[in-house]
């Protein structure tokens, strides 16, 4: 478990983390998603103790390790491990010394090391690679290759500092799958500072929206991806679809555009039928997504209502009462 | 012709014994300096400015003097170490001492250029400071690492032609001594022309092992 407890930090007059406080359970893969410059690269820094705080705590399983001594802070980094966006890997050594190299610093034996090297990168499945120099791999090799060296000495947290902003798509989904399906097979605390929702769809249990260096938004993914209650938070996830802002803006008054959010369960019914029929409104599609978080059907439908103000109003009151969540977006 | 050759045999070797002495040498002293001057400069791994402008400026005023008058000011040196401040043994001391602030640039340059990004991996996994430098940052610079120690050697290579000068022995001194003084145009060239090979095979071994080292790290 990680606790942060009201960290901040400043530089030059600028408070790049503001008052964080967080609190990561048990083998969670949690997400912190932020635009560039929102604090979220000093935030992991910190978390992972490559960075000083000016002010508040970290407790890594109810120990802290914020104030800790040169010596004591360089065993307490033994127990976490980290990848990064451009995979960090050393070019004087090859694969099998990369993923030697975290074992090497703790005075592990020979035979020690080659067995549990041999162990990582059947784990990654890269054995075959083992002596290959590290600029003859491709990105995703690369990228497991360190996941592989992070996880040496059985770290108990693994902290990803936008892992896969350097790959392409395909690379970055078997590259999150790998992560996860070390997670559910040894048991690891995963912390994922990402810019992408698709990385937080796809593998996070939590998320926490950062912006100007503040936690803005907390909660489940499905929570924060099905009934966002910040601009920023909004903005994140309609990234995921193809939504045209242009025809968004082009909208005249007199109707409503409405964003609506569907829970697993009101996602089913026929809604839309049901309120054309009862109410006196006419309804424009202008576009709609049902995703899958968690193996779980999340639906957004952005919908302009035409009709008198009365009928709008007790529409989305009917909606509401269903458990539809309704955003106006303008009027 | 004969004569010439074995005139030119015993400065060879005096010259040869000379650079590898120097350079040694200059390496046991330039290169503990250079890794410090390398990780005391700001952001770096112990930053500590009062240590690197100090050692920065020192460093500079060494470089600045000029190497025949160095030679002059190292006498008593010399003496102390070798018991005597002429002919090739003592040559190494002033050589080595001019040298080294030239290695401690070289090898600080060198390490300057390793990506600070594997600095904060290596420290992220939980490296001491020593195994940092010794197992990251010396060894990612090996290319550029031997490239600097190839220019320092031949670097000395000139050097050593001075200090035959003041009686260091060498082939430097052989080319003033009878080339220039007395008119041996033969022995002259010879020396140059071995100078000439000695450098270029050292340029030729440097490169070959900084390739070696890139080839195989697949660059």
């Amino acid at each position: 478990m990680i606790t942060l407890g009201n960290i901040s930090k400043n530089y030059n007059g600028l408070r790049v983390v503001d008052n964080v406080s967080l609190e990561i359970g048990e083998n969670v893969i949690y997400g912190l998603i932020g635009k560039s410059g929102a604090g979220k690269s000093t935030l992991i820094r910190m978390m992972s103790l490559l960075e000083s705080l000016d002010t508040g705590e970290i407790y890594y399983d109810n120990c802290r390790v914020d104030n800790l001594e040169r010596e004591k802070l360089s065993r307490c980094r033994r127990q976490l491990g980290m990848i990064f966006q451009h995979f960090n890997l050393f070019s004087s050594r090859n694969v099998f010394g990369n993923v030697a190299y975290p074992l090497e610093i703790v005075g592990k034996d020979k035979e020690t090391i080659k067995k549990r090297v041999s162990e990582l990168l059947k784990m990654v499945e890269l054995s075959d690679k083992f002596d290959y120099p590290i600029s003859k791999l491709s990105g995703g090799q690369k990228q497991r290759v360190a996941i592989a060296r992070a996880l040496a000495n059985h770290p108990k947290f693994l902290f990803c500092d936008e892992a896969t902003s350097a790959l392409d798509p395909q690379t970055t989904k078997s590259v999150l799958r790998l992560i996860k399906s070390i997670r559910d097979k040894i048991g690891l605390t995963v912390v994922i500072i990402t810019h992408q929702m698709e990385v937080v769809k796809e593998i996070c249990d939590y998320v926490s929206i950062i912006d100007n260096g503040k936690i803005v938004e907390n909660g489940t993914v499905k929570e924060v991806v099905g009934f966002p209650h910040t601009k920023i938070a909004r903005e994140f996830i309609s990234t995921l679809d193809t939504l045209e802002k242009n025809a968004l803006q082009t909208i005249t008054s007199g109707s409503a555009t409405c964003r609506l959010h569907f829970d697993s369960e009101s996602v089913t019914k026929p809604i839309l039928s049901y309120l054309i029929r009862n109410y006196q409104l006419d309804v424009n599609i202008l576009s709609g997504a049902i995703r899958t978080v968690n193996k779980e059907p999340l639906g957004e439908l952005v919908l302009k209502f035409i009709g008198s103000a009365t009928e709008l109003n007790r529409g989305i009151a009917h909606l509401e009462s269903v458990g539809v969540t309704v955003e106006v977006l303008d009027d | 012709m004969i004569d010439t050759l074995q005139m030119l045999i015993e400065p060879t070797l005096s010259t040869i014994y000379m650079t590898v002495g120097s350079t040694i040498f200059s390496l046991i002293l330039g290169f503990p300096l250079g890794v410090l001057l390398c990780v005391t400069s700001p952001g770096n791994l112990i930053p500590m400015s009062m240590l690197n402008s100090g050692l920065g400026r020192f460093i500079n005023i060494l470089r600045a003097f000029p190497f025949i008058i160095l030679m002059i000011l190292i006498f008593p040196l010399s003496h102390l170490i070798v018991g005597t401040s002429i002919g090739t043994a003592a040559a190494i001391v002033p050589l080595s001492v001019a040298a080294a602030p030239f290695v401690a640039r070289i090898i600080e340059g060198a390490l300057k250029e390793v990506n600070p990004e594997l600095i904060l991996a290596a420290k992220a996994m939980g490296s001491s400071r020593r195994q940092i430098i010794f197992k990251v940052m010396i060894p990612e610079a090996y290319p550029t690492l031997i490239n600097g120690i190839t220019l320092t050697i031949i670097n000395i290579i000139g050097y050593s032609a001075m200090a035959g000068a003041i009686g260091g022995g060498g082939l430097g001194d052989l080319a003033i001594r009878y080339g220039y003084q007395r008119f041996r145009t033969d022995i002259m060239l010879g020396a140059v022309l071995i100078i000439v090979v000695i450098v270029e095979l050292t340029q030729f071994l440097g490169n070959k092992i900084s390739n070696n080292i890139m080839q195989q790290r697949g660059l």
